[in-house]
Parts: structure tokens; C-alpha cells; sequence
């Protein structure tokens, strides 16, 4: 079959309605989703934690008068106080503003590798689904291998051979975070490529990219943007795990992973330093799991039968 | 039965074949040569280095190195001078034989290395795993037995903090309250029962077994909670009431006989989660077990170790989901005759 492009139909009533139903239908999932009382306090924590880590330092260090970098013998170990408000570490350095900065590093990977994964895992999803036979069978074999190997192990591979700098933790999450994403997507395309509407556009002489790009996609971006939350908080969880075995940045690159790693050394003289970055990973993986949960709730039409 | 099972196993083979193949490949794609970790000492010769790289079989294409990593090298020659004649008969067994090469850093079979630490992983691990399917199971069949009240809402928050909370975080906790502040607890390190008795390795178990079933006892207690709800649901359920029988009855014999069931299929994706859990909480506590083997062998760049270690772990994993899918095909009859 040729791969023609179908004629222009966009300006056609039919089409119009299309739009106003599936307009509606995310309306219609927003309302659901603002009405969410525990998934909109976790997007205003979530949202308040990423300000903060992105905007905060440098009002933090106008204000309190701390650097990032400075190291001071006379003040290790103080105890929160006024002008250290979290305390200081092993090094004298202010806890609060390497919270703060080690943020950006935790908040960037997750969000980037997470970004990175789904765009891999939709596409290998959609391809495997959509074209079935041996390409389907190829790509879930990799899958369910890759599956059978438990994510941190092959993190910690990867980690044998490529230092992790932040840029290749991003690239080594995204590489490996995508294989559940394409799982759930694989199965949606495979329930919707059998839908009407899907042969109608094989009938008019859509070609296999078109059908995939324009028709599939969109029915699976309710998933994606699912699995994106959730897999937002398991990266996050991911990479401070991989830090706090000393394997993820190394410092004096702040993390939350490996100031809790390094936390755990001072044990006895600063158990407060050990409180602050778990505190912070678990508020954060926790947000991510609740909006997730809420995003799931108000875009899967089924939950409302 | 015997074909749902011989089917399991069969599907098998392709996923540990490859396993073995991406291990591999990494391996290959690591930047370095191996010898130069092996002749660290200067005084190796360039032809020392030769040698040693053609006794290792280095100087062979990848696929020929792939099959001898696999099924050994004892059915072949190996040509050590170079002279194109082989010399000494290899010694290799390969993977599928249970010859997982040596490491680098201690010099002594891979192989030997696991199995010495694999029965203190696994008293850790199954630990965990009888501790978090007990108290998941009571969790959630009370948060579904008392669905919307408070007990349930404080089940599913607690459920769902515990799989957000990172579990090396929840450790270092509870080492901080009952070992450093309260001293109830020692600080780490394990105890073979043979040595302190039976009370003493119990009171090196409490902690790291309760950060790792923590993970467990909330996707179990969450599992069952949405099984119940659903099954409760179910004609049949409304047919047991219908006909007389006490609530009693009807929750033991049909609502939970068919909700349990299903738990079974969960069993290999907890193993697999706990293994890779053991790997942090053995750093927290020194537990001197397969995970913290790894993690050394990951920092010294011990590279037949770290792939040696990885794959037999994906194996103990696969082992893990194959008898949960057949515990499961036993229980439930419909499962061996669909697909």
C-alpha cells in the first residue's frame, strides 16, 4: 500500500466535534484532578520544594549570611541554630544551602532522566504494540530480560564502568527507567490500534507513522503523563540509593543521596544531619507517588464506571 | 500440569540467555583493557601481558570470548606462545557450569565467593519476606474488612509511605532511636547462630529486617486490600449471602480463598525487590552478606565479580518469579489452562 497522506478533513464538522469531545475530556480530568484534595497539597509541596531548591539559594545566602563552599573547623557540628537553621556538618559547611543546592542536582536527574525515559519508553511502546509480530516479539524479549535483572543491579554495572557524573546518571535512569513506561503502553496500543477508528484511518490511506503519530499517540498520553510522576519519585529514590552506597555524584558536589551517606559517618557527633535529606527524599518521592495516584484517579475513564 | 509448567521453564531460556548477552555486552563496552588491572606491577613485560592475554583468551574475536564465558573453554586448546599451535588444554568450565570466572581483587573463583555469602543473604531476605507477607497479609485483609474507616486510612498511609521512604533513610532511623540513644540494639553486623545463640542473632535481625519488609508489607497489605474489595463484589459472593450462609462463612471460604490466591503471583517480584533492597540495607548494618560483596566489588572495578554477582542474582530472581507463576498455576487451575 502506498503511504499517502490523507486528504485535509480537519475543517470538517465531524472533526470538530472530535476536538470539542476530547477537549472536554481533559477538561473533565482537570476538574477531577483540582477537586483532589491529597493530590493538590502534594503538587504544592512538590511545587514548594523545586522553588526552593531552584530560587532559594540565593536569598538563603543574602539573608543567613552562608556559602555553599565555605568551610569552617571552629563550626562543625553546630546545632540548628539561628544563622545555621538545619546546622552544620563535618566541615562546618551550613546544611540548609547544601540542601538547597544538592536539590538542583536530586530534582534535575530525576526530572530529566524521567523526561528522557518516557520519550523512549512511548516510542518503543508504540512501535512494539502498533507493529506487532517480530518487532513486537524482539522488543519484549529485551524488555522482559531487562526486566528479570533487578534495577539496581544494572545500575550498579553501569556505574562499575562510566563514573557517575550528574550528566551520565541522567543518561544511565533514563536508559533504564523507560522498560515499565513501554510495558503499560504497549498494552493500551494493542486495546486501541483495534478500535474503529484506527481502521478508518487505515482505510482512507493513513500510513503506519501517521496512524502512530496521530492517532495512537494521543490516546496514550494519559499513561505517559502516569508514569511520569511515578517514575519521577522511583528515579529520585534510584539515584539518592546509588549515592548513599557512595556510587552515585561523588562530592563535594552536594546530593541528598550522599550528604546522607556522608551523614552516616558523623553519626554520633551530628545525628540532626542524618534527620534533614532523608526528610526531604521522602516528602518528595511522596508527592510524586500521590500526584501520580490523582493523575491515575482523574484520567482513566474506568475508575468511574 | 506438567505442560503449564515445562512451558514456564521453557520461556525461561530466552530471558536468561539474555541476561548472560547484556551482561556481556557491557562488559565488552567497558573502556579499559583488563590486563592492564591484571599486570598492575610494573615489572610485567609487554610479552608477559601477551601471554597472560592469550591464556585469558582476550586476543579472541567477542563471540568466540561470549561462548567460552558461557560453556567454558576445557574442549579446546589454548595457544599461549603464539606459534599457532595449541599448548595447554583451557581450564574454563563457563557460566552454564557454574564457573562464573575470578575475581580480581581476592583471586579466588566467583563462584566460591556467592555461595559463602548467600545463606547470610538469605536469612536476611527470607526473614524479611515471612515477616512482610504476615504482617501485609493482616494489613490488608483489616483495611478491607473495615473499608473507609479509620484503621483502613491509616493502613494505606502507611502503605504508601513505605514505599516512598527511602529504606537506607528508615535504618539509619531506627540505628540512631534503638542502638545509639536507647542502646536496646547493637549496632550492626550479623551473627551465625552456631556462635552467640539463638537470641543473640535474633537481636541482629530486628532492625535490618524490619527496614526491609517495610517495602514488602506495603505492596502486600495494598495487593490484598484491592483483591478483597473487588472479590467482595462478585456474584458468587452476593449468591453466598443470598443462600443463607454467615458472613463468617462467607469471608473465609469465599471471599478469602479467592483472594489470596493471587498473592502467590507477587512472591517473585518481592524476592527480586528484596535482593535488590539486601544490597542497601547490608551497607547500613554491615551485613557481611552478597550485597555487600557487590558493592566493594563495584568500587575496586573487580569486574568478574560485579557481572559474576549480577547474573547469579537475575538467576536466584528468575528462579524466584518461575515458582511463584507455578505456585500460582497449582493453587488456581484457571491460570494453568488459559493461554
Amino acid at each position: 500500500m502506498p503511504a499517502t497522506t490523507p486528504p485535509d478533513l480537519s475543517e470538517s464538522p465531524v472533526m470538530q466535534e472530535g476536538r470539542d469531545a476530547a477537549r472536554s475530556l481533559w477538561r473533565d480530568a482537570l476538574r477531577r484532578f483540582v477537586h483532589d484534595r491529597v493530590s493538590m497539597l502534594a503538587l504544592a509541596v512538590l511545587l514548594i520544594i523545586t522553588l526552593a531548591c531552584f530560587l532559594g539559594p540565593p536569598i538563603v545566602e543574602s539573608v543567613l549570611h552562608v556559602d555553599i563552599s565555605r568551610t569552617s573547623v571552629a563550626n562543625r557540628y553546630v546545632s540548628p541554630n539561628s544563622t545555621h537553621l538545619l546546622g552544620t556538618d563535618q566541615l562546618g559547611r551550613d546544611q540548609l544551602i547544601r540542601l538547597l543546592y544538592g536539590g538542583r542536582i536530586s530534582l534535575g536527574i530525576a526530572y530529566l532522566a524521567s523526561a528522557f525515559s518516557i520519550t523512549i519508553g512511548v516510542a518503543i511502546g508504540i512501535v512494539a504494540g502498533y507493529m506487532g509480530g517480530a518487532v513486537d516479539d524482539l522488543l519484549v524479549w529485551f524488555i522482559n530480560t531487562l526486566r528479570s535483572i533487578p534495577a539496581l543491579f544494572l545500575l550498579l554495572i553501569a556505574t562499575t564502568i562510566w563514573s557517575p557524573s550528574p550528566q551520565v546518571l541522567i543518561a544511565l535512569l533514563g536508559f533504564l527507567g523507560w522498560i515499565e513506561t513501554s510495558r503499560l503502553i504497549r498494552g493500551q496500543v494493542i486495546v486501541q490500534k483495534r478500535r474503529d477508528y484506527v481502521l478508518a484511518a487505515q482505510a482512507v490511506g493513513a500510513s503506519q507513522r501517521y496512524v502512530m503519530v496521530h492517532h495512537i499517540f494521543p490516546n496514550v498520553i494519559p499513561i505517559a503523563i502516569i508514569s511520569l510522576t511515578i517514575s519521577a519519585g522511583a528515579l529520585i529514590l534510584a539515584e539518592s540509593g546509588l549515592s548513599f552506597l557512595g556510587l552515585g555524584v561523588q562530592p563535594p558536589t552536594p546530593t541528598w543521596g550522599n550528604m546522607l551517606s556522608s551523614a552516616r559517618d558523623y553519626f554520633f557527633r551530628g545525628a540532626y544531619l542524618v534527620v534533614s535529606p532523608g526528610a526531604l527524599i521522602t516528602a518528595t518521592v511522596l508527592c510524586f507517588y500521590l500526584i501520580g495516584d490523582g493523575l491515575r484517579d482523574a484520567l482513566d475513564p474506568r475508575a468511574h464506571h | 500440569m506438567f505442560h503449564y509448567i515445562s512451558r514456564r521453564l521453557l520461556q525461561a531460556i530466552p530471558t536468561v540467555f539474555g541476561i548472560t548477552l547484556i551482561t556481556y555486552l557491557v562488559m565488552l563496552a567497558a573502556p579499559g583493557d583488563p590486563i592492564t588491572l591484571l599486570t598492575f606491577d610494573p615489572s610485567t613485560t609487554a610479552e608477559d601481558a601477551r601471554i597472560l592475554r592469550r591464556q585469558l583468551g582476550l586476543d579472541k574475536p567477542p563471540l568466540t570470548q561470549y561462548v567460552y564465558w558461557l560453556i567454558g573453554n576445557d574442549w579446546t586448546e589454548i595457544d599461549v606462545d603464539g606459534d599457532g599451535a595449541g599448548d595447554v588444554r583451557g581450564t574454563r568450565r563457563g557460566l552454564l557450569r557454574g564457573d562464573l570466572g575470578q575475581s580480581i581483587q581476592q583471586r579466588r573463583p566467583v563462584w566460591d565467593l556467592l555461595v559463602e555469602r548467600l545463606p547470610v543473604t538469605l536469612q536476611l531476605t527470607g526473614s524479611a519476606l515471612v515477616v512482610g507477607y504476615a504482617i501485609g497479609l493482616l494489613f490488608g485483609v483489616v483495611a478491607a474488612m473495615f473499608h473507609g474507616s479509620l484503621i483502613d486510612q491509616f493502613i494505606r498511609v502507611l502503605s504508601v509511605i513505605g514505599i516512598a521512604v527511602p529504606s537506607f533513610w528508615l535504618g539509619l532511623l531506627l540505628l540512631l532511636v534503638f542502638s545509639v540513644e536507647l542502646r536496646w540494639l547493637p549496632l550492626g553486623g550479623s551473627r551465625p547462630i552456631s556462635g552467640g545463640g539463638v537470641m543473640d542473632t535474633l537481636r541482629h535481625m530486628i532492625l535490618p529486617v524490619s527496614v526491609l519488609s517495610f517495602g514488602t508489607i506495603s505492596t502486600v497489605s495494598r495487593f490484598i486490600r484491592a483483591e478483597i474489595l473487588e472479590v467482595k463484589e462478585q456474584d458468587y459472593i452476593r449468591t453466598a449471602y443470598g443462600k443463607g450462609l454467615p458472613t463468617r462463612l462467607v469471608v473465609v471460604r469465599h471471599v478469602m480463598r479467592n483472594a489470596l490466591i493471587p498473592v502467590a503471583t507477587l512472591l517473585g517480584a518481592a524476592l527480586g525487590s528484596l535482593l535488590a533492597g539486601a544490597v542497601v540495607i547490608e551497607q547500613v548494618f554491615s551485613w557481611p552478606g552478597m550485597g555487600r560483596l557487590l558493592v566493594n566489588a563495584v568500587i575496586q572495578r573487580d569486574f568478574p565479580l560485579v557481572m559474576g554477582s549480577v547474573v547469579f542474582n537475575s538467576i536466584l530472581y528468575i528462579v524466584g518469579v518461575l515458582s511463584s507463576d507455578i505456585l500460582y498455576g497449582v493453587l488456581d487451575p484457571r491460570v494453568r489452562y488459559s493461554d
